[in-house]
C-alpha cells in the first residue's frame, strides 16, 4: 500500500500534471509532453531540471530520423514520491489529516 | 494538520486534472502507416502464393521475406513514433503475448503448406489472405491493451 506523502516538489501543478504523465507511460517525448501540457520548450525545461535534481525524472536524449529526440522517464523515486503525493492529495480530499503537508510548491 | 475547505477543493481540483490529461494521452495511437502495413501485408500474401509454386530458389527469397514482413506487422515498436511508449506489461502477460505472436503466424503458415500439399489447393490462398490479417488484428489489439494502460 503506498504512503501518503505530501511532496513540495511535486505539488506545482505543472509538475504533478508532468509526474502523472511521466507516471502513466514507460518514457514520453519532450515535444508531446509540451503539447499536452500547453506550456513553452523553457517552461517544460525548467520544471523538468527542478524534478531531475530531485532525482525524480531522467532525460535522455536519443537520435531518431536525424533529430535528436529528448525522452523524460519517471524514476523509481520519482514514481514512489508521485504515488505518494497522490495519496496525499486524496487524503486531503477526503477531509483526512496530512501530517506531512507542505507549504505549496515552488 | 487537517485540510481546510480550500486545500480539500484544491487536492479534488489537482486529482480531478490529472485524471483529465491522462485521458488526453490515451489519445495518442502510435503512428502506424497505413501505406506501410498494406506493403508488409502484400508481401505476406505474395510470398505465401509464391511458395505454392514449390520452387526452392523462390522459396529460399519468398520465405524470409514472409517471416521479416509478419514481425514488422506484429511488432508494436511504432509506439517511438508516437513520442508515447506505455508502460510494458508485467512480465507474464508479455511472455504470452509473446510467445503467442511468435507462434500463432508460423504456425498458420505451416499449416497453410501442409494442407497445400495434401492437395487441398484453396489452403495457401486462404492462407495468404488469412495470417496476414491476424498479425495486423493482433497487432491492433496489442496497441489497444496499450493504450488502455495509459489511463490508468
Amino acid at each position: 500500500m503506498t504512503t501518503a506523502r505530501f511532496d513540495e516538489v511535486i505539488h506545482a501543478p505543472i509538475r504533478l500534471q508532468i509526474c502523472g504523465l511521466a507516471a502513466a507511460t514507460e518514457m514520453i517525448e519532450f515535444g508531446v509532453l509540451r503539447n499536452l501540457l500547453g506550456i513553452t520548450d523553457s517552461a517544460l525545461s525548467k520544471h523538468l531540471a527542478v524534478l531531475e535534481q530531485a532525482g525524480y525524472v531522467r532525460l535522455n536524449k536519443a537520435m531518431s530520423s536525424s533529430r535528436i529526440r529528448t525522452w523524460v522517464l519517471l524514476t523509481h523515486q520519482g514514481r514512489r514520491a508521485f504515488e505518494g503525493h497522490v495519496a496525499a492529495l486524496h487524503a486531503i480530499a477526503a477531509g483526512q489529516p496530512v501530517t506531512n503537508a507542505g507549504r505549496p510548491g515552488r | 494538520m487537517t485540510p481546510d475547505a480550500t486545500n480539500r477543493r484544491q487536492a479534488a481540483a489537482g486529482l480531478a486534472d490529472l485524471a483529465a490529461r491522462r485521458d488526453s494521452l490515451a489519445d495518442h495511437v502510435p503512428a502506424t502507416r497505413l501505406r506501410e502495413t498494406i506493403i508488409l501485408a502484400t508481401v505476406v500474401g505474395a510470398g505465401l502464393a509464391l511458395g505454392a509454386l514449390h520452387n526452392t530458389a523462390v522459396n529460399v527469397i519468398a520465405l524470409p521475406a514472409v517471416f521479416y514482413a509478419l514481425a514488422r506487422l506484429t511488432g508494436a515498436g511504432q509506439w517511438q513514433r508516437a513520442g508515447i511508449v506505455p508502460r510494458r506489461p508485467p512480465g507474464f502477460v508479455a511472455a504470452v503475448q509473446g510467445t503467442a505472436l511468435i507462434l500463432a503466424a508460423p504456425a498458420g503458415l505451416m499449416t497453410a503448406y501442409v494442407l497445400d500439399d495434401r492437395g487441398i489447393g484453396w489452403a495457401l490462398p486462404v492462407g495468404a489472405v488469412v495470417v496476414p490479417l491476424l498479425a495486423v488484428a493482433a497487432r491492433r489489439g496489442i496497441n489497444k491493451l496499450r493504450r488502455a494502460g495509459l489511463r490508468r
